[in-house]
């Protein structure tokens, strides 16, 4: 609903405006588009339940990561003799095998997690979106090559390439590249970044698609508007619902990847604060205090559920086919 | 694989704790350690059954000359072979293949002579001519043999007759005989080259099935095994053995509860006291010979190529702490390379005490500034390497340094410790036969691996010694001068010792008569599976 | 349809040209390469011995008349040694493909069978505690991290109950019976997420579809409500609910590795896993390329059946 209405917004103003030619939108109307936008979709997150549950759960998360230090109650890497503390006003999920209070480490472990998905979701999308919005507007394109005029089927090249890059196991990728290039906060954002790739292109390129037909598209061209400023100025805005939702579930998603990669011993090392690593560390005390497993476990689940209710809420309202829920 | 997985050992059961089990005082280590003999040394053992075993490590591969060879502690493979000589309980080196050899006055011609009643698993009897062709295969280049290195001292190997054998040595070289047992040269067929890959022929107690990699291994008794036992019946009792690789402490551990396995070659050390509670389901044996942790300092570039600096850290690690938190106490504080139990243990070696304060004057007077920042590798497959490398770097950051911890996969680590581009190595050494193993190859710049994959220490004084108790015959006289070596380290501290871990290997009631030896070989003379049995149902 | 699929299947061969490429030359990133990783860590390699292995191996040659050879041989299906254990990389991964196999399929069949009618009873009972109930269990199963509720299941039916054992395998087809016990945990804990995901896709399609006005209509003519459902919305509701199980399998099928690792399950995930540690790359690149031609397959034949039962669907 509320992508229709920006699109309609833009259309009209398109199609009625005599002087779109001469004014690119400026900044500060950009902004005040973004802000309404934002404004609109909040209001609607408001209405459901369970998606305004999970932004609470994603802000809290949020939160929680960037006051890690002050809401650690004792420095996540000190060890002390107090080793697998029960819960305690002083240790409120207790200690680890080194006297490591597990709060501060769940709290640190929510930075690192949220630091390391975001960013590998924000990569991915740089990458991603372009890759498909040029797929998806130019479809096969005509090049001049020493005077000669050449097909580049863009498209096809650009398509086949992410059907490889999705052919690939992720999880067989995330390992390779790990074990090669070692598992340096870097590398994982590199890596889960990359991978987010070719969905978010193929998603963008789906909307690219069913937008190119619409009557504003034709209308610039009929402006003479260059194709790069159609494609990146006012196509993609109107394909933002699909990528926030998509980002949305990849950063609950790449969280358990991440995890999951620790778990196996890759990516995040001990003594780093990391859920998963710390849960490959807690299985060994499975029987014996259960407590270790539990808590890093609750906070992963929690945060992915949090994200996914989110992704979910944010989808009922931006996609227009569910709206009759 | 590693060091700490292929360890062989040392110690018999000491008596004060066979007492103390005995007398009933005391629960869970001197209870764990109580010999199944004791219990069982009523019934008389019957032949035949199947018993399933899960060891930490898999199969490497079937030709066993080429680079893994199948150790005896956690290879399951290792019970199809033999060697020359090979271990016995307490691990000295005793006759196998070979049934006694003889040394020349000038220490350069050792005679063999091997045994006439060894037969290969496919029939045929084995020969003097075998034992060469495999001594020769090792010797070859293409062979890819780890201990090619150390058997290039022989000069010449000559058939006197079909069952003796003469090697000429270019130098005097005494721990000859520990360098030819089952663990680094096993004797195979050399007829069967052919089907090495696929399928193993030797002379070991137990002959190749099958293979499913990371899954299964099975071998079926060999009935015309050599050994016998002490009433003079064949040997071994079993029928068929089964390996099951389980890497996981606790899926291995999970598997023995469950009945996946009979036996487990090591429980996860925070589980070993649970042991106690289950005296009627399984028998436990302590294995105190399993290998020592150490850090090397990389003495090839600064800070650790100022000796100041190495004792400065050395006295920083708190032993006692990495003990308690990583072992929970099942294990041994470490100065010197050989445990309590180990025939090479040596007298009189000084220990670090554990003195930060001390330390920090040695760095603030070797000019060291607080916050320097170093580089740690490690190997992620050890929960008590890793467990203990996190200590280590925190005891290093209250004499203000700032260690970055690699944890790293077995290519990362290999890669990186010849690059050389750390300052401290935490790993560990598995047990060896012979201390000219260990001091040689880690220490002696006379060796490549000291300076591309260890510290890369040089002393001249050192190398002398190493030299000279190689070249010595009696043992006595070579435990002085490792002893002396030892006390170098000590000085110099181009390492510092930690633990020695004390693995606990258990089985099900069943499985009667097992015995690990006290490195944890599961095969070695007149020992491990070769005499086990099963009770029958 | 004979002309698309053609044109499909022509379009599998740049894919899979581009994935062998990718398998075979990131390895060569390897630091050290792989005769360093033949040896024990602690164990120094004389040059001489380095040279004969490299000669051995073909390591010599320049590094695209490798690759070629190799993807020449794999063509022929002779996907060359392992290094480290020396066996034949081709019967390596058979030996352990039925295994993955087989629980992928055991997890896709659990999946469905629960989340069909979940699905269908929630969309039915819109905005009651039942949807609330099955909405709630399928979050559950798309944020609960799988290796914790391996973890987690081991700990109660292994080790609590001792209801069922924690690892282990026997092949199904030769104890059909005595295989289900191994298989349940397993394929319990790879359901949960395709399971999640397909309760969602079979509720919110089946929502649509009984807004549609064919159902109205039939409504309105007096067509009990079973019949509607059964006959006619459920039908199409199901089609994007197999699709998307359909493309979950695919990836199941390479998602294993960490189900494998916790159960001892002998499958082709162990097995690179494995070998990516031991930077046994002819084994890896035998079995990524399996698992990609086995993903582009399947979604070839889910794109083509899709297009079968739903005609109106457009060619890309």
């Amino acid at each position: 609903m509320a992508s229709d209405s920006v699109a309609r917004d833009v259309s009209s103003r398109l199609l009625n405006q005599e002087d779109i030619r001469v004014e690119a939108p400026t900044l500060v109307t950009r902004l005040r588009r973004t802000g309404a936008y934002l404004k609109d979709m909040a209001g609607e997150l408001w209405k459901s339940k369970l998606a305004s549950c999970g932004a609470f759960i994603v802000l809290v998360m949020i939160l929680v990561a960037i006051f890690a230090d002050v809401l650690a109650r004792h420095d996540p890497f000190s060890m002390t003799d107090a080793a697998l503390a029960p819960v305690s006003w002083e240790h409120w999920f207790g200690t680890d095998p080194y006297g490591r209070d597990i709060w501060s480490r769940v709290v640190h472990g929510a930075r690192r997690a949220m630091v390391i998905s975001a960013s590998a979701v924000l990569l991915g999308i740089l990458l991603g979106v372009p890759l498909g919005a040029v797929s998806g507007y130019y479809g096969t394109t005509t090049v001049h090559v020493a005077g000669r005029q050449v097909r580049v089927p863009l498209d096809n090249i650009i398509m086949r390439l992410v059907d490889a890059w999705l052919a690939i196991p992720g999880i067989l990728f995330f390992l390779l590249v790990v074990a090669i290039f070692g598992g340096s906060d870097l590398v994982l954002i590199m890596t889960l970044g990359v991978a987010q790739v070719p969905l978010l292109a193929r998603l963008v390129r789906g909307s690219v698609l069913s937008e190119k037909t619409k009557e504003y598209v034709e209308a610039s061209h009929i402006i003479g508007d260059s194709n790069l400023n159609i494609t990146f100025r006012q196509i993609l805005p109107n394909c933002l619902s699909p990528i926030i939702v998509q980002a949305s579930v990849s950063v609950g998603f790449l969280i358990i990847v991440e995890a999951a990669l620790a778990f196996l011993g890759l990516g995040a090392q001990p003594p780093t604060p990391a859920w998963g690593a710390d849960l490959n560390e807690a299985k060994n005390f499975m029987e014996t205090y259960p407590l270790l497993t539990i808590f890093p476990g609750l906070a992963l689940s929690l945060t992915v559920l949090g994200f996914n209710l989110f992704g979910d809420g944010l989808r009922d309202i931006l996609d227009p086919r569910q709206v009759e829920q | 694989m590693t060091p700490i997985e292929t360890a062989d050992a040392t110690l018999r059961l000491s008596r004060r704790e066979f007492v103390a089990a005995a007398g009933g005082g005391i629960v869970g280590l001197a209870a764990l350690g109580l010999p199944p003999e004791a219990a069982q040394a009523a019934t008389q053992p019957s032949y035949g059954g199947s018993i399933k075993i899960g060891l930490r490590g898999d199969v490497s591969r079937l030709d066993p000359h080429h680079f893994f060879p199948p150790y005896p502690t956690s290879n399951a493979l290792s019970l199809i072979y033999n060697g020359l000589t090979e271990a016995d309980y307490d691990t000295n080196v005793v006759p196998a293949l070979a049934h006694a050899w003889e040394t020349s006055k000038d220490g350069l011609t050792w005679t063999w002579h091997i045994r006439k009643d060894v037969i290969f698993h496919n029939g045929r009897q084995m020969t003097g001519a075998d034992v060469k062709a495999n001594l020769e295969r090792v010797l070859n280049p293409r062979t890819g043999a780890v201990i090619r290195g150390e058997l290039s001292i022989i000069d010449k190997i000559e058939l006197l007759d079909d069952f003796t054998l003469r090697t000429t040595l270019k130098d005097k070289y005494y721990p000859l005989p520990a360098m030819l047992t089952n663990r680094w040269v096993p004797i195979i067929d050399p007829q069967s080259l052919d089907s090495i890959k696929q399928h193993p022929i030797a002379t070991g107690p137990f002959k190749f099935v099958s293979w499913k990699r990371l899954h299964t291994t099975v071998m079926a008794r060999h009935d015309t095994y050599w050994e016998k036992d002490p009433d003079g019946n064949a040997l071994p009792y079993l029928d068929e053995i089964i390996g099951k690789p389980l890497a996981d402490d606790t899926v291995r551990l999970t598997a023995l509860r469950t009945g996946e396995v009979d036996m487990i070659d090591a429980a996860s050390y925070r589980d070993q006291a649970r042991f106690s509670e289950w005296t009627d389901t399984f028998d436990t044996y302590q294995i105190k010979a399993l290998g020592t942790i150490w850090y090397y300092f990389n003495a090839q570039r600064p800070p650790f190529d100022d000796v100041r600096v190495r004792r400065a850290v050395a006295m920083a690690v708190d032993k006692q702490d990495i003990m308690r938190k990583t072992l929970f106490g099942h294990g041994e504080i470490m100065d010197q390379f050989y445990t309590e139990a180990s025939p090479w243990r040596l007298p009189g070696v000084s220990s670090w005490e554990f003195n930060p304060d001390e330390a920090r004057r040695l760095l603030k007077e070797a000019g060291v500034r607080p916050g320097t920042r170093l580089t740690m590798i490690t190997f992620n497959r050890y929960n008590y390497i890793k467990e203990g490398a996190q200590i280590f770097q925190q005891n290093l950051r209250q004499i203000g340094f700032m260690v970055n911890l690699k944890i790293l996969d077995w290519g990362q680590l290999t890669a990186a410790r010849k690059s050389r581009e750390w300052d401290i190595l935490g790993l560990g050494s598995a047990y060896r036969m012979d201390p000219h193993e260990y001091y040689f190859k880690e220490l002696s710049s006379g060796s490549p691996a000291s300076k591309q994959t260890y510290g890369g220490w040089v002393n001249a004084d050192y190398d002398k010694l190493i030299a000279a108790a190689r070249r010595t015959e009696h043992k006595a006289e070579r435990v002085q001068l490792y002893a002396e070596a030892e006390n170098l380290i000590h000085a110099e501290a181009p390492k510092v010792r930690t633990i020695s871990a004390h693995n606990l290997s258990a089985w099900h009631k069943h499985v009667r008569a097992y015995r690990p030896n006290i490195a944890g070989n599961i095969t070695y003379n007149a020992g491990g599976f070769r005499t086990a049995w099963r009770s029958p149902a | 349809m004979l002309a698309y699929t053609v044109r499909r299947l022509l379009n599998l061969i740049p894919i899979l040209f581009l994935v062998t490429a990718f398998l075979f030359f990131i390895f060569r990133f390897l630091p050290g390469g792989p005769i360093e990783m033949m040896v024990p860590p602690d164990e120094v390699l004389d040059e001489e011995v380095r040279l004969i292995l490299e000669k051995e191996l073909g390591l010599d040659r320049p590094i695209l008349v490798q690759y070629f050879d190799w993807l020449w041989r794999a063509l022929q299906g002779d996907f060359g040694e392992s290094i480290y254990s020396q066996l034949p990389v081709g019967s390596l991964i058979m030996e352990r493909f039925p295994a993955t196999l087989y629980l992928a399929l055991a997890a896709v069949v659990l999946a469905i069978a629960v989340a069909i009618p979940m699905g269908t009873i929630a969309a039915l009972r819109r905005n009651t505690m039942t949807d609330y109930v099955a909405m709630g269990t399928s979050v559950f199963g798309l944020t609960v991290p799988n290796f914790w509720l391996a973890l987690m299941m081991i700990l109660l039916f292994s080790l609590g109950l001792r209801w069922l054992p924690s690892m282990g395998y026997v092949d199904p087809t030769q104890d059909f019976f005595g295989s289900l016990k191994h298989f349940i945990m397993p394929a319990i804990v790879l359901a949960a997420y395709p399971c999640a995901v397909a309760t969602r896709m079979t509720r919110s399609s089946m929502l649509d579809e009984l807004n549609k006005d064919y159902v109205y209509t039939a409504r309105s003519q007096g067509l009990p409500e079973w019949k509607i459902i059964f006959k006619y919305t459920l039908k199409n509701a199901l089609i994007p609910t197999i699709t998307i199980v359909g493309l979950l399998f695919a990836r199941q099928l390479g998602g294993t590795i960490i189900i494998e690792s916790i159960f001892g399950w002998p499958g082709v995930g162990l097995l690179i896993f494995e070998h990516i540690n031991a930077r046994d790359f002819p084994v890896v690149q035998g079995a990524g390329l399996l698992l990609a031609i086995f993903f582009v397959g399947i979604n070839l034949a889910v794109d083509l059946m899709y297009r079968l039962v739903n005609p109106r669907v457009e060619l890309s």
